[in-house]
């Protein structure tokens, strides 16, 4: 349990270093901007009370707005990628429910259901938070080219890291 | 009261979630609030430390060429030294100088963390209220104009940069003294357009747009752009023109922040005048 805590702690602080330091510094052909960040929150095992969820994207949003000057901002999107994560689970699920000690990994469910629970969470924040920070509908066509093309962005590096870091070969 | 009690229970993913955004909403519209802005003036600290540091590591990849840019600009302003000068008068004469009165300082200040690619971009500068920096003081590079003051905590002030949908500066063209006003369409980090020109003037390429000197965040002068192109629009009274920027947002390093020591006499005098309108 509490190395599990810790393990969580480790990927927490290595993507919020590759978020701070590495993917706010890089411009994507201009307006392409990746939140790779929210992994964290994707990643969270499935039976985690929907409070603490909440609490958790709260101030994983919060962290990331002192660090980017965007107040409200990432942490409004993370807590509906929390909230919509907890319906979409239920969405989703198979037949016979969870298991206790499933994840929501590729190893547990297969990669077309991560890739499709994934990239609706990703969708859904990326939208939220590109309307949040330009707050008018004035530039309506162009936010949303700019969250979806963000959000195809963010997927990839999504799918490539858990590729590398996430797919351990203790599957079921 | 039980049944009460029950509903919360039952409901008390959606509340959280309720009230939890309502304070994200909270912070999102005080921090839009163009002026003053609370979270940065809390949270500055703690991140701006941080991202210095990293700052400060990542400074070294472009010494090179900042300091080829110092270099430049010293040399320019060696000009001005005392010793540049021709003396006119013999050394009995005492000159009191009562053409100039200082009217501007500048601090100058490291550039901590930029964005281009937003839609509302900010800049972090290594200075703040400890360094006497204020909202609505203006910012100017080597270059030109960069920005304006939004806020500062102890340390570190934030820059509502040029590139900033909301921004707004007053400019005239040099070549023939027009004013009008500069803003930025939010599309392309090179072109900001300025507004307010009326169409019956004569307008060429190349044309220089500075600042106006009508507020008090920038001095008169300070150059804002060039012409890049402009276009005659029909059944408006005004010209549509895109400014090539002079600043260069992407490798901004060293700021200046501008201080207008008559900035109050000149708020002073304008309330006056509107109290006895």
């Amino acid at each position: 349990m509490i190395s599990q805590i810790v393990r969580y702690l480790v990927s927490l602080f290595a993507l919020l270093l590759v978020q701070i330091f590495v993917l706010n510094q890089i411009e994507f052909a201009g307006y392409i901007r990746p939140y790779l960040y929210v992994l964290f929150l994707l990643l969270l095992p499935i039976e985690i009370r929907g409070w603490l969820m909440l609490v958790i994207g709260f101030a994983l949003g919060l962290i990331m707005d002192t660090f980017t000057q965007t107040p409200g901002m990432n942490t409004s999107a993370c807590l509906v990628l929390v909230f919509s994560r907890q319906y979409l689970l239920k969405l989703i699920a198979p037949r016979e429910g969870y298991e206790t000690g499933q994840l929501p990994r590729p190893e547990f469910f297969g990669w077309k259901w991560f890739l499709i629970y994934s990239s609706i969470l990703v969708g859904i924040h990326h939208i939220w938070l590109f309307y949040a920070e330009v707050f008018h509908f004035k530039y309506f066509f162009s936010t949303l080219f700019r969250a979806i093309f963000s959000t195809v962005f963010t997927e990839v590096l999504v799918l490539l890291t858990v590729l590398f870091f996430y797919n351990s070969s203790k599957a079921k | 009261m039980r049944n009460l009690v029950q509903l919360i229970l039952k409901y008390h993913f959606l509340i959280i979630f309720v009230v939890l955004q309502l304070f994200a909403f909270y912070l999102l519209v005080s921090g839009n609030n163009y002026q003053n802005n609370k979270f940065t003036n809390l949270t500055g600290d703690v991140s701006g430390s941080v991202l210095e540091r990293y700052h400060n590591f990542t400074n070294y990849i472009n010494l090179n060429e900042k300091n080829d840019k110092l270099a430049e600009e010293n040399a320019f302003l060696k000009q001005y030294e005392k010793y540049s000068l021709k003396k006119l008068f013999s050394d009995k004469v005492k000159i009191e100088d009562t053409l100039y009165q200082q009217q501007y300082l500048y601090m100058s200040a490291e550039v901590i963390d930029n964005s281009v690619s937003n839609k509302k971009n900010y800049i972090l500068i290594n200075k703040g209220r400890i360094n006497g920096i204020m909202p609505e003081m203006g910012v100017i590079s080597s270059d030109g104009v960069v920005g304006i003051v939004k806020s500062s905590s102890d340390n570190f002030s934030v820059i509502v940069s040029l590139l900033h949908i909301e921004s707004k500066v007053s400019a005239f063209i040099e070549e023939n003294n027009y004013f009008g006003s500069i803003s930025w369409s939010g599309d392309d980090e090179q072109t900001l357009l300025l507004n307010d020109i009326p169409n019956y003037v004569s307008l060429k390429k190349g044309y220089h747009v500075k600042t106006s000197g009508y507020s008090s965040a920038f001095p008169k002068g300070v150059p804002i752009g060039i012409i890049k192109s402009f276009e005659w629009v029909e059944n408006g009274s005004f010209y549509n023109i895109d400014v090539e920027v002079s600043t260069d947002f992407r490798k901004l390093s060293h700021v200046y922040v501008v201080k207008d020591l008559m900035k109050m006499e000149r708020q002073k005098i304008m309330e006056e005048a509107k109290l006895n309108d």
